[in-house]
């Protein structure tokens, strides 16, 4: 007998189909904001409603950009098989192809862009901590739940806890990962340790694409260089994020750094 | 920037909202399939909700590009009456 086999008999079944995406992350999109309508109704806000909406926009078109060109960019040797035969524009306007990370750069991206263009100063990022985190882990069900028809799945493993994605091998849930991970990031950011403007979102964003450097091990996803285009983009926005926070560690000049003023609008 | 006589920004959010989950239902895969392309058609079938989620991906793709259309000509538009009323006061 095969030692693998025990392991094979013990995998969790997991009843996927691609419908379940879609499904999960529009809840995804509304279970975050409901967190953050919450959140800002019990917490205030270190800005005015019409500029958190205008904050609001900038994150999202940012995030549609990034998520989608980052999303596309991934699956490499696809686009350059499309771009061969012409059918590149088929490509482009495919669905799916989105990634979180792509999403979050994008967001973050936007954002500062559009802060500067408008002159406000504070920052605005705490807000979407908890949001983000619940949000994404309500889509990674739905990554789960898709199976394989989703890019996001694990590489083979013999581990008890693997998973049958359908086709009989056992694989690491590494959506069920990352739901754990970030559970423990929200309850770490969520205390209520007095912390500079902005502080807790640059420590999530740091530790989630630090998080994903290291999970993406176990995807099997095209290379480049040892790491796959996603673990690039990490690395390339911890480096921003180093910088920014070099930009605005405590003694620099930023007259937001430590203000209490919020609003509360209900 | 931020218009308060018209939502704007939360126009767009809900557009570019609208985008995203119609991109992640495959709407585009019925259209393709029509013409025969797509491999993703063939893996899972085209269902109902495909042309569903292809016209939610065409409205909010279409609001998205009219609605940051119209908040930049609004805001252009604004700075430039706000600079004529300071010329004004001068």
């Amino acid at each position: 007998m095969n030692p693998c086999d025990r392991y094979t008999i013990a995998m969790i079944p997991i009843g996927s189909h691609p419908a379940w995406h879609p499904v999960m992350e529009t809840l995804a999109y509304a279970s975050g904001f409901a967190v953050f309508r919450w959140l800002r109704g019990r917490q205030g806000d270190v800005v005015d409603e019409p500029q958190r909406w205008t904050v609001l926009a900038a994150a999202t078109v940012g995030a549609l950009i990034g998520s989608r060109l980052l999303g596309i960019a991934e699956q490499w040797p696809t686009v350059i098989e499309a771009w061969r035969s012409g059918r590149l524009l088929e490509l482009l306007l495919s669905p799916g192809g989105k990634t979180i990370v792509g999403g979050l750069l994008g967001g973050w991206l936007g954002v500062a862009a559009v802060k500067k263009l408008c002159g406000i100063r504070r920052r605005t990022g705490d807000l979407f901590v908890l949001p983000l985190c619940v949000g994404i882990a309500v889509g990674r069900v739905g990554c789960l739940l898709a199976g394989l028809a989703d890019d996001t799945y694990g590489k083979p493993t013999t581990l008890p806890w693997a998973v049958n994605l359908g086709d009989g091998v056992g694989r690491h849930p590494v959506q069920v990962y990352e739901i754990l991970f970030l559970t423990l990031v929200g309850i770490v950011v969520s205390r209520r340790a007095k912390l500079p403007e902005g502080t807790r979102f640059r420590i999530f964003l740091g530790s989630y694409l630090s998080w994903r450097i290291v999970i993406d091990f176990w995807k099997p996803q095209p290379l480049i260089g040892g790491m796959n285009l996603i673990q690039w983009s990490c690395l390339a926005g911890i480096l921003l994020l180093v910088l920014d926070v070099i930009r605005l560690r405590p003694g620099a000049s930023h007259d937001s750094q430590y203000s209490e003023r919020r609003v509360y609008d209900r | 920037m931020t218009d308060k006589r018209f939502p704007f920004p939360k126009l767009v959010v809900v557009m570019a909202v609208g985008l995203l989950v119609g991109a992640g239902l495959c709407g585009l895969d019925f259209a393709l399939a029509a013409h025969g392309i797509g491999k993703s058609t063939q893996e899972f079938g085209v269902g109902p909700l495909d042309g569903l989620s292809l016209a939610v991906m065409v409205f909010s793709a279409a609001g998205l590009g009219l609605s940051l259309a119209a908040w930049l000509l609004a805001a252009i538009f604004r700075g430039m009456r706000s600079e004529d009323k300071s010329d004004g006061q001068q």
